[in-house]
């Protein structure tokens, strides 16, 4: 490795931090994520390359900035957005909402157990921020239906923290996820066998703490009870479906995705491709679905996201042969360096509240690159995952989906300000991180 | 990226509403004529004859008022107003010379229809030459409205009227101008593709009222066996559709709404209809 002088290192590390406050400020400068990334990448490709910090390998016949990109990642979001929008477009997702609605008979308690059930389904196998549109729309919808609107405000923030207590249970359902896990080498089976315990007490708790603090009680009388499910009654899970076969095709197609996911690195040629080709695989097959408009799916694609990862990659890239990285892993390696006990805990507890404030995707890509050659079954892993993903819950910009579930909540004329926010939501994220700090020195 | 306003769409374009059948209570009924003493028998039988779908339900209390009894507008609602039957029936140019004038209901039955609350079953006048043929049956039934979804009573007040054995039809005719109108200023906004919106609107509009109609008549169909429904749903110009139909399929009588929200007065498509077809009995909500 190449000598670079402190100041280069410095000036780099103003260059990351300057990113990282406009990603927090993102909102305010009314730039999207990809845009802001962009810049920096461009800044920091230019600089490098004056700097001469970035070496060109001899046999390479690609632009040195595209191996800096890691396309395992990219790839994955990509083919899991496109398989995820073409399926969602059969209606199975709104048609499972629906009929979960209905069977609640309208009762309160019962919807808020359902819907927090399926946010964190929904944010599990699609991604946070679709779970939250799906579960937040309907929870709207059915509770004006039902004459509830009082408690809007309650089940939207209960299942905005959900979204990430639900983006916990794989790898491949948080950006934080694929990042650490794939670095660390995890694999989607031993990933789900270890978050899954956690995901279903913390959901637990944070329904429960839910259903007291915004008073969400069972109806009480008969009447009540056969009112709230003729109210429920009018809801017809049917309307979403366009087409029998197509709805039938997409569950189908949805369970051999997962099951095709889980087992991508145990099974034979398909371990070699990697989680990527699955997701780009079973993306390709539902395109068949709607071969004559495939541009409808690729149109709903969210190439800021992506784009944000590539530049994003780009700078961590540049920033790594700055010795930025070596900079910052050395207050890690301080933070580490506290014991058994509370190296993780600082990890895990620091790590949520950068993660409250700024988005978690740097945040995990730059810690995945420093605790790289950390072995798999290290709980330094797990701190890092249970921080990026679980800080979110702290403040309505930690995460997207809490962003959607504010807009849903505004959306509605309901008040929430920032203030609010997080008067109502710490509670939960801090009992959310004692659990995980448990989880994280007993259980993984 | 799913569109947060779509699935809000989605999801409410999932709640459907349901018909809820029930034929109205109607145990009085306010008979309203400007009939001398001697005539007045004469009619209240025709009327029972012509109504007697309602003897047949349960029993009703008739009474029956004439020249004498109302000298003025103020004195026929206060005698509404003091009885409050669950229907009036009366016709047109009530205490009027001319018995025949177009466009038009006349002072005392236009009162009758906006300062009311109980429905008003408007024939033509006894003189009419329509008269008698108008109010011959009650076993074909039209129920009108451009807002037939969720709007129960009008459906139920149909059920209420028709003969055993009679045909209730529940139509809903979309109008034409108020649909080019929007499609118009779509055209004009250069972020709505106007081909998908004209097709999308037009889908919806007639879809529910289709939905709703289809389930309507199913419902009718197992609850009431005596009666048998029938549905017509589609764009056109409403009064000029409505007028041919009622006067092509010879309709007894018309059923619909005059009332939006919030106004007593006659609301526009009503008050066409109900000015239009002078020589059928309408009932008007």
């Amino acid at each position: 490795m190449h000598e670079v002088p402190m100041s280069t290192t410095l000036l780099f590390l103003g260059i990351l931090v300057a990113m990282i406050a406009s990603l927090a400020l993102e909102e305010k400068l009314h730039a999207k994520k990809s845009i802001i990334t962009g810049v920096f990448a461009v800044i920091c490709l230019l600089l490098g390359e004056v700097m001469h910090l970035i070496h060109r390998p001899e046999d390479a016949h690609l632009p040195l900035y595209i191996p800096m990109i890691d396309w395992s990642v990219i790839i994955i979001i990509f083919g899991s957005s496109l398989f995820i929008d073409v399926t969602s477009r059969s209606g199975i997702f709104a048609w499972t909402a629906i009929k979960l609605t209905k069977m609640s008979g309208g009762d309160p308690v019962k919807l808020l157990w359902y819907y927090a059930g399926i946010t964190v389904v929904f944010s599990a196998v699609l991604n946070n921020v679709t779970a939250m549109i799906i579960v937040g729309s309907l929870s709207a919808v059915s509770l004006k239906k039902l004459e509830r609107e009082n408690l809007l405000l309650g089940f939207l923030l209960v299942e905005g923290l959900l979204t990430n207590i639900g983006g916990l249970l794989t790898l491949i359902s948080s950006i934080p996820n694929i990042i650490v896990g794939t670095t660390a080498g995890i694999s989607f089976v031993a990933f789900l066998y270890k978050a899954a315990p956690y995901v279903v007490v913390a959901t637990v708790a944070t329904v429960y703490m839910g259903l007291r603090a915004f008073k969400i009680e069972k109806l009480a009388t008969e009447d009540q009870k056969k009112n709230a499910a003729e109210l429920v009654a009018s809801f017809d899970e049917n309307e979403s479906v366009r087409s029998r076969p197509f709805f039938n095709f997409s569950w189908t197609l949805l369970g051999l995705f997962i099951l095709g996911i889980a087992t991508a690195s145990v099974t034979p040629y398909i371990d070699e491709l990697g989680m990527g080709f699955v997701a780009m695989a079973f993306a390709v097959v539902a395109l068949i679905r709607i071969k004559h408009e495939p541009e409808k799916a690729y149109v709903a694609i969210d190439w800021d996201l992506l784009l944000f990862f590539a530049y994003l990659f780009i700078v961590i890239h540049v920033m790594e042969h700055a010795k930025v990285l070596v900079l910052i892993g050395s207050g890690i390696e301080a933070l580490i360096g506290l014991g058994d006990t509370a190296g993780p805990l600082a990890l895990l507890w620091s790590g949520s509240i950068a993660s409250s404030v700024t988005d978690n995707v740097p945040l995990a890509a730059v810690l995945a690159k420093i605790l790289q050659g950390t072995p798999a079954d290290s709980n330094l892993w797990w701190a890092t995952i249970f921080g990026c993903n679980l800080g979110g819950n702290f403040t309505p910009i930690g995460s997207a989906s809490t962003l959607v579930a504010v807009a849903i909540i505004h959306k509605n004329k309901l008040p929430m300000s920032f203030g609010g926010f997080v008067k109502v939501a710490a509670p939960f994220a801090v009992v959310q991180l004692v659990l995980a700090s448990f989880y994280v020195l007993f259980v993984v | 990226m799913l569109d947060l306003d779509q699935v809000e769409s989605q999801f409410r374009a999932s709640v459907k509403v349901r018909p809820k059948l029930e034929r109205p209570d109607v145990s009085s009924v306010l008979v309203i004529t400007d009939l001398d003493s001697d005539e007045r028998d004469a009619f209240l039988a025709r009327i029972r004859h012509f109504l007697k779908g309602l003897d047949d339900e349960q029993l009703v209390s008739w009474t029956v008022t004439g020249r004498e009894d109302l000298t003025t507008v103020r004195a026929m609602l206060a005698k509404v107003e003091a009885s409050k039957p669950d229907l009036i029936v009366a016709y047109r140019h009530l205490f009027e010379g001319d018995q025949d004038l177009p466009h038009s209901l006349g002072t005392y039955a236009d009162m009758l229809t906006q300062a009311t609350s109980s429905p008003v079953l408007l024939l033509p006048p006894p003189k009419h030459t329509n008269f008698q043929r108008a109010t011959e049956n009650s076993d074909k039934v039209l129920v009108v409205a451009n807002a037939i979804v969720g709007d129960h009573m009008l459906v139920n007040w149909g059920l209420r009227l028709v003969e055993k054995g009679g045909e209730l039809t529940l139509a809903h005719i979309e109008d034409d101008a108020v649909f080019k109108r929007y499609i118009d200023v779509i055209g004009k906004i250069s972020d709505l593709d106007t081909d998908v919106a004209r097709e999308q609107i037009e889908k919806k509009l007639l879809g529910e009222a289709d939905g709703f109609l289809a389930e309507t008549c199913e419902r009718i169909t197992e609850a009431y066996p005596d009666v048998r429904p029938s549905k017509l749903v589609r764009r056109g110009h409403t009064v000029k559709e409505y007028e041919a139909l009622v006067k092509d399929g010879e309709y007894d009588i018309v059923v619909f709404n005059t009332k939006d929200e919030g106004q007593l007065a006659m609301h526009g498509l009503a008050y066409s209809i109900a000015v239009e077809l002078i020589d059928r009995p309408l009932l008007m909500l």
